[in-house]
């Protein structure tokens, strides 16, 4: 009798019940892993915290050194020269570079980076390039076909050389085939207001920078002048500078 | 094969269409054999319930418009097949219902259908409210064993669980219903 009173008890539950029952799904659980996996999973983790820790400070401590390269879309501000006169350009990749051979070339303007680096003074015979103009150079793979359009820092023992100084210097380089154009660039002022500078920089090849013809008496540092926005200056071939005296 | 709602196969009952035991075979009838085989057992048995189910169902389609039908078929084959399992003196008692049976009754005291007023329907309201208080797992896992007579390992693979731990969960909401009718004045 008891027995019968619950099996009908039961059967006349709620439909809501048996509705619930028969269409529900429960949730799957995870997988048991076997003893040695459930280990080994996390070393593996913490292995792989620690390289990727490691992997993001290697990046962070070379682009502060300024060896590290841009991301792939912020870096190119480049003019390119006519290219119909591509077949003329000079072959001779070896020997000191000419104004001619660089005529037909990309020339590299900026290359913006997302850090900013402190460099010493060069000592005298020493030269070296900005951050920005090596990762340039990687980016194009030290190609002879291009250039850079490059300020030139120069220190004596005694500081920067300006005035006539500068001038010699500038006139021994250009005599060695290094071109030099006048080039116009803006700074920020007062309440961003625009003022205008013109600067001289110096036409670069690959085979210029590699070779660079160093006065023992000086130390050169290298770098690409922008406007205060960090655009690209507007390089004007028209505007080269033919003498210095 | 083209698997029609409920409301669809309702309308052919009402239409008097034999489609409509087709379709509902089609729907519900693989559902329908396994409550009536935890029952009985006995294939042949079963088949016989599951046509008498049908046949029930015919009858009473219309006026009867049940919503859900599936709860509906089912109360019907599991009426049939209990009837049936009572019947059939002969059945050796080993069915997956008759151990499930014995499972829940020990949650009852065994002299209340004499001493109380307590009615069928009245216990069933309990179970109702019951089992409104559990977890939906709990739940479930309830009314498969004691409703559709699911074996501790058909439950136990649906919940992706040992059987063991199945046989535990579903003793301690025995428990729970035991210790939840003893509030309701139903001592054990």
């Amino acid at each position: 009798m008891k027995r019968e009173m619950i099996s009908s008890a039961v059967n006349d539950i709620s439909t809501r019940y048996i509705q619930e029952a028969e269409n529900y799904i429960p949730r799957t659980k995870s997988k048991n892993f076997p003893w040695w996996a459930k280990r080994i999973i996390p070393l593996v983790a913490c292995i792989a915290m620690i390289l990727v820790t490691v992997i993001t400070l290697s990046d962070k401590f070379e682009l502060t050194h300024g060896n590290g390269s841009p991301q792939a879309d912020d870096y190119v501000s480049a003019n390119t020269e006519d290219q119909s006169s591509s077949a003329e350009q000079a072959e001779d990749t070896n020997g000191p570079a000419t104004s001619q051979d660089q005529a037909e070339s990309t020339i590299i303007t900026s290359y913006p980076m997302s850090t900013s680096t402190c460099y010493q003074q060069p000592t005298p015979g020493e030269y070296f390039c900005f951050a920005e103009v090596n990762a340039a150079r990687d980016h194009y793979e030290h190609s002879m076909d291009v250039s850079y359009l490059l300020a030139i820092n120069i220190f004596s023992e005694n500081g920067e050389i300006n005035g006539e100084e500068l001038a010699a210097e500038y006139q021994r380089l250009y005599n060695d085939g290094y071109s030099f154009y006048e080039v116009n660039y803006w700074e920020y002022q007062g309440e961003g207001e625009h003022v205008e500078h013109s600067a001289i920089l110096c036409k670069f090849s690959e085979n210029q920078i590699q070779n660079f013809d160093v006065n023992e008496k000086y130390g050169y540092a290298m770098h690409f002048i922008t406007n205060g926005d960090s655009s690209a200056v507007a390089f004007d071939d028209s505007k080269v500078i033919q003498s210095f005296d | 094969m083209i698997d029609l709602d409920d409301i669809n196969i309702i309308a052919l009952f009402y239409e008097r269409s034999e489609e409509a035991i087709l379709e509902l075979s089609k729907k519900y009838g693989s559902v329908c054999s396994k409550v009536s085989r935890n029952i009985l057992n006995n294939d042949r048995d079963v088949e016989e319930c599951i046509n008498d189910a049908y046949l029930g169902a015919w009858n009473s389609i219309p006026p009867q418009n049940p919503d859900p039908l599936l709860a509906y078929i089912c109360r019907i084959v599991r009426n049939i097949s209990i009837k049936k399992y009572h019947a059939n003196t002969s059945q050796k008692r080993n069915s997956v219902y008759d151990v499930a049976l014995n499972e829940l009754e020990n949650c009852i005291a065994s002299a209340y259908t004499v001493e109380s007023e307590l009615t069928q329907k009245e216990l069933s309201n309990l179970i109702d409210n019951f089992l409104d208080t559990l977890d939906r797992d709990s739940r479930v896992m309830f009314i498969r064993r004691y409703w559709f007579s699911d074996s501790i390992t058909d439950i136990a693979k649906r919940f992706h669980i040992s059987n063991n731990n199945t046989s535990v969960r579903l003793s301690r909401t025995r428990e729970k219903l035991r210790i939840y009718l003893k509030k309701e004045g139903i001592t054990v």
